[in-house]
């Protein structure tokens, strides 16, 4: 099928579909986009870069308490809300970055993910600034404002458009970014780090500068998911939710630009579907993931590209 | 050995120990503009050592570095790299993810200082797409340019390792064995590249090699180290005769 048709398809299902739903699934698809966006990110390292992060729920985190912060004690409009906590998320995330890109492999993975159990560990025990494990509740949405028009965003719909514009345009910059000569330089460090430093690449600003813009991205999703939920937790910085993005990376395929957005929608999905039947949803979860991860290595897009004949 | 034209390497008696081993005990060396210099000597002299000495993959423990007169000892290899000096690996060392086109294209990007640009596709930048099909062409790559780096035979993948470093437009091309497992013909098209780099591009050549039929055949000048020192340097035909070499070489030699 024609690339473009398919897009178009898709595009017109999802302007669609929340007019064919329930709130419940309206809800569940907007943090599908949310969760595809920080999937996405995170594979900017993984599948790109060749860097194996297990702690991006921190910029996630930091972006969910960044925004809510900002409504419950500074401001309630809505682009100061989702700035702090997207300029939060970067700041952190170059802050670490640096600190993490000195190692590779293994050793980054264990780097980012105890300086995540640190963030975890500082929003949990800080509360009387971020409410401790209690978490912080009834933060109202702000309206999206365009000069002299208010558009509320309470509406679940008007949220999920929202939340779907800003997320597909952060996919289609992360895109552009990974075609961009910039790009093809995290993808030869991702192939063999020792030939691009000796061509002149300084392999580990290019980690940085690739772990930063994972981070922004990872911050805006967590943003975005407090406007959703209105209520968060330190959960969100626990190592678990950094786990998410590693496994729709996987069951999407990370060698694929699309794999971690197919790889979030049939996780959430199947997360949502399983834990309605039964209480031991994970055991299930866990069950089906492994059989996913070990008949198709290259994930779901992996399998389907390669039916088609793409390699 | 050619007159008159300047220095584009001098090493000062560079020093490397790994524990009480002496890989390179107290190297000089000066190699001039546009020579072929061979570095030869049986396993274990110290050549690769010597190599990742100056590219700066391994800090000396003595000695200093010059390159055209400029001090880079202990530098980073990325910063070497960037002044013009290239060079290619013993083991090959490509980027297997990505195509031939692509592989060329990466050092390209560094080459011609886009390394941030974001704001377009690689694959749509002119200047960038002709400067790699130039090099793939030059190479005889153009063929296999959509090709994945890890689908390409042995022979290939050296070729496209010389590519990736010519690419980067050096004015220092220090190459690990470029023929290494190479077949007679493909042995016979690299030195013929080697020729013509030196001759139409102008480039400073030093390599080292197994193969003394190529070391004897391109060569300007040829070093010989052994246990990581000098024991004779000069022309092919004063190497060849010099005693100390035969006895170095003796048992040890494998062509």
């Amino acid at each position: 099928m024609n690339r473009k048709i398919l897009y178009g398809i898709i595009g017109a299902a999802l302007i669609v579909l929340p007019f064919l739903v329930t709130n419940y699934w309206v809800f569940l698809l907007t943090d599908v986009f949310i969760m595809a966006l920080f999937a996405t990110s995170f594979n900017l390292l993984l599948g790109y870069t060749g860097l194996i992060s297990f702690g991006q729920a921190a910029y996630y985190a930091v972006g969910a308490y960044g925004t809510t912060l900002m409504i419950k004690y500074f401001s309630s409009s809505l682009w100061p809300a989702i700035g702090l906590g997207v300029g939060a998320a970067f700041v952190l995330a170059l802050v670490i970055g640096y600190l993490c890109v000195r190692v590779t492999r293994l050793y980054f993975a264990m780097l980012t993910l105890a300086f995540s159990s640190m963030i975890y560990a500082i929003i949990f025990k800080w509360r009387g600034f971020t409410g401790g494990d209690d978490g912080i509740a009834g933060v109202a949405r702000p309206s999206l404002d365009f000069f002299f028009i208010k558009f509320s965003l309470a509406n679940p719909k008007a949220y999920y458009f929202f939340v779907l514009v800003l997320a597909a345009l952060s996919v289609w910059v992360l895109w552009r970014i990974v075609r961009s000569p910039l790009g093809y330089l995290l993808q030869a460090n991702r192939d063999n780090a020792k030939r691009a430093e000796f061509i002149g690449v300084a392999v580990k600003r290019f980690r940085l500068i690739a772990f930063t813009i994972a981070g922004f991205f990872a911050g805006l999703a967590g943003s975005l998911y407090a406007l959703l939920a209105g209520f968060i937790s330190p959960e969100l910085a626990f190592w678990t939710k950094s786990a998410d993005p590693v496994i729709m990376s996987m069951v999407g395929g990370f060698n694929r630009f699309f794999g971690p957005v197919v790889g979030a929608a049939i996780y959430s999905l199947l997360k949502d579907f399983i834990a309605t039947k039964t209480e031991n949803w994970m055991f299930y979860l866990g069950l089906i993931l492994l059989v996913v991860v070990l008949a198709l290595p290259q994930g779901v897009m992996g399998a389907i590209q390669r039916r088609r004949g793409k390699v | 050995m050619i007159t008159g034209k300047k220095e584009v390497l001098r090493v000062q008696s560079l020093k490397k120990n790994f524990g009480s081993l002496q890989a390179v005990g107290g190297v000089d060396l000066a190699v001039k503009e546009n020579e072929m210099r061979a570095v030869i000597g049986p396993n274990g002299a110290g050549k690769s050592t010597f190599f990742n000495l100056i590219t700066g993959d391994i800090r000396p423990d003595e000695g200093q570095v010059f390159f055209k007169g400029r001090e880079i000892t202990g530098w980073v290899p990325h910063r070497i790299a960037r002044l013009g000096v290239a060079r290619s690996f013993q083991v090959t060392h490509i980027f297997p993810q990505l195509t031939v086109f692509e592989n060329v294209l990466v050092p390209s990007v560094v080459q011609q200082k886009r390394e941030l640009s974001i704001l377009r596709a690689a694959r749509g930048i002119a200047q960038l797409r002709d400067e790699t099909l130039a090099t793939l062409k030059l190479l005889g790559l153009d063929d296999l340019a959509e090709m994945k780096g890890q689908a390409l035979s042995h022979g290939d993948k050296k070729r496209l390792e010389f590519a990736i470093v010519l690419a980067c437009k050096p004015e220092l091309l220090l190459l690990d064995e470029p023929t290494a497992g190479m077949s007679a013909e493909e042995t016979n098209l690299t030195v013929g590249l080697m020729k013509k780099l030196s001759a139409d591009l102008g480039i400073t050549i030093v390599f080292t090699e197994h193969d003394m039929k190529v070391v004897f055949s391109i060569a300007d000048y040829i070093t010989v180290l052994h246990q990581g020192l000098v024991i004779a340097e000069g022309s092919p035909e004063v190497v060849r005769k010099d005693p100390r070499v035969i006895e170095a070489y003796t048992g040890e030699r494998r062509e």
